[in-house]
């Protein structure tokens, strides 16, 4: 199912969290909202997943509103970052209440998936650590076999070994059924390894959406050593995003890298030029400086 | 890359690389070809299975596979999987061609900043012909 998000506001008290959010997600794609604390990731989440009402603008998952309306919501598997569940509630008492909740939830599926994650089915869900809470609501997202997967920070919490077990299954929700998936992490070198679009949102408006391929191909990170003084207008440079100068090595952060200004930057004779690695953290910053005015 | 546990072959991406993640799995089966690591005919893995084993996005997969589909390399068959072509029509695609004319003038002009001669260029491509290698080239 496609996830739209059209002109949305939200607000609380005198506080706008979120202000004109434009977004469309289509299925079978994952996409990466990534934005510092407090940015409006969560509240975005939660008006995705039909927690909260917009107050402006409107949130469509498969063409239907998604605020209170059931039928959308059984659509919808959605990991917050903590997860509510009945406190006293035994697992396997639970799993009863999601078959009540959830036409299509699979108790096979949750059993299957139990046997990489490992939560006890007798356990009371207060017993559980944080992280065992984690893939509990992992499983109980994947089995009811949604059209959605809403992830807010779904790896914090995790070891690395679950975690590349939790991606997985994701991405094989993706493969075989073509599952929309919205994602949101601090771990950007998860989100680098899986996602196909990165949106990035700061103070409450989504910033940038970039192809991570298109976003990899434009933005690279060069360092040089001039021989005589840099070309004073390097930073005005139209394919230049930044330059930052450590002595007298300086790299240069393009925003349309291109065979061209390699060339043009050859043609200046540098003792080095060469490409180095930009980690999509990286690419977080600079595309973060780059929207502000 | 390297081959094990049953068989499967396991390519690598470097998330660090400015080469997007598609074209770094063809770019791997196509030097696997040339080298032999990939015979014709060996099956290669489902989408999901690479996508799982690299733990990367399926539509990424499926890319390259498309990709190298279109050039030729290798081939879906019905219900049956990803196959490297029984036998490789090499065509000459003129946007290839074109590519490929740019990538040697990046090495061309790239040598002569190193101060390399046009002999010691060719040498060096003699060299790596010989290192690749096999009887496919």
């Amino acid at each position: 199912m496609k996830i739209e998000v059209m002109s949305l506001y939200k607000t609380f008290r005198a506080d706008t969290v979120l202000a004109d959010i434009n977004l469309a997600i289509e299925p079978g794609q994952i996409f990466g909202l990534i934005g510092e604390n407090g940015a409006g990731k969560t509240t975005l989440i939660k008006c995705i997943t039909g927690v909260y009402q917009p107050d402006q603008g409107a949130v469509y998952i498969g063409g239907k509103t998604a605020y209170e309306n059931p039928t959308v919501k059984v659509e919808i598997g959605y990991v917050a970052e903590e997860n509510q569940y009945f406190p006293s509630y035994r697992i396997c008492e639970l799993l009863s209440f999601y078959s009540l909740a959830y036409p299509r939830f699979s108790i096979d599926r949750f059993y299957e998936l139990n046997q990489i994650f490992g939560v006890a089915d007798k356990a009371r869900v207060k017993e559980l650590s944080k992280g065992m809470q984690m893939r509990l609501a992992l499983m109980l997202s994947l089995s009811i076999q949604p059209a959605v997967l809403v992830l807010d920070e779904p790896t914090s919490g995790l070891d690395p070994l679950v975690k590349r077990e939790a991606m997985n299954l994701i991405l094989q929700e993706v493969e075989s059924r073509a599952v929309t998936v919205l994602i949101s992490s601090h771990h950007l070198s998860d989100l680098e390894r899986i996602c196909d679009t990165i949106g990035i949102i700061a103070s409450g408006r989504i910033k940038a959406v970039h192809s991570l391929v298109e976003l990899k191909q434009k933005m690279r990170k060069l360092q040089l050593v001039f021989s005589q003084d840099a070309p004073a207008d390097l930073t005005a440079w139209p394919e230049v995003l930044a330059v930052e100068k450590v002595g007298r090595i300086h790299h240069i952060i393009t925003k349309q890298y291109s065979e061209k200004l390699l060339n043009k930057l050859r043609q200046m004779r540098p003792l080095v030029l060469e490409e180095i690695p930009l980690e999509l953290e990286d690419m977080f910053i600079y595309a973060a400086k780059e929207v502000q005015p | 890359m390297i081959q094990h546990n049953g068989g499967g072959i396991v390519l690598q991406v470097d998330i660090k690389s400015s080469k997007p993640i598609y074209k770094q799995i063809m770019d791997q089966i196509k030097e696997g070809v040339v080298k032999g690591v990939f015979q014709p005919g060996d099956k290669l893995p489902s989408v999901r299975e690479l996508s799982t084993m690299l733990t990367i996005n399926p539509n990424t997969v499926s890319k390259a596979y498309q990709e190298l589909e279109r050039e030729g390399a290798i081939e879906t068959r019905r219900g049956r999987g990803t196959f490297i072509v029984e036998n490789y029509k090499p065509q000459a695609d003129p946007d290839r061609l074109g590519q490929l004319n740019d990538l040697l003038k990046k090495v061309v002009v790239e040598a002569y900043y190193l101060g390399l001669s046009k002999k010691e260029l060719k040498q060096m491509l003699a060299d790596l012909y010989a290192k690749l290698g096999g009887a496919r080239l």
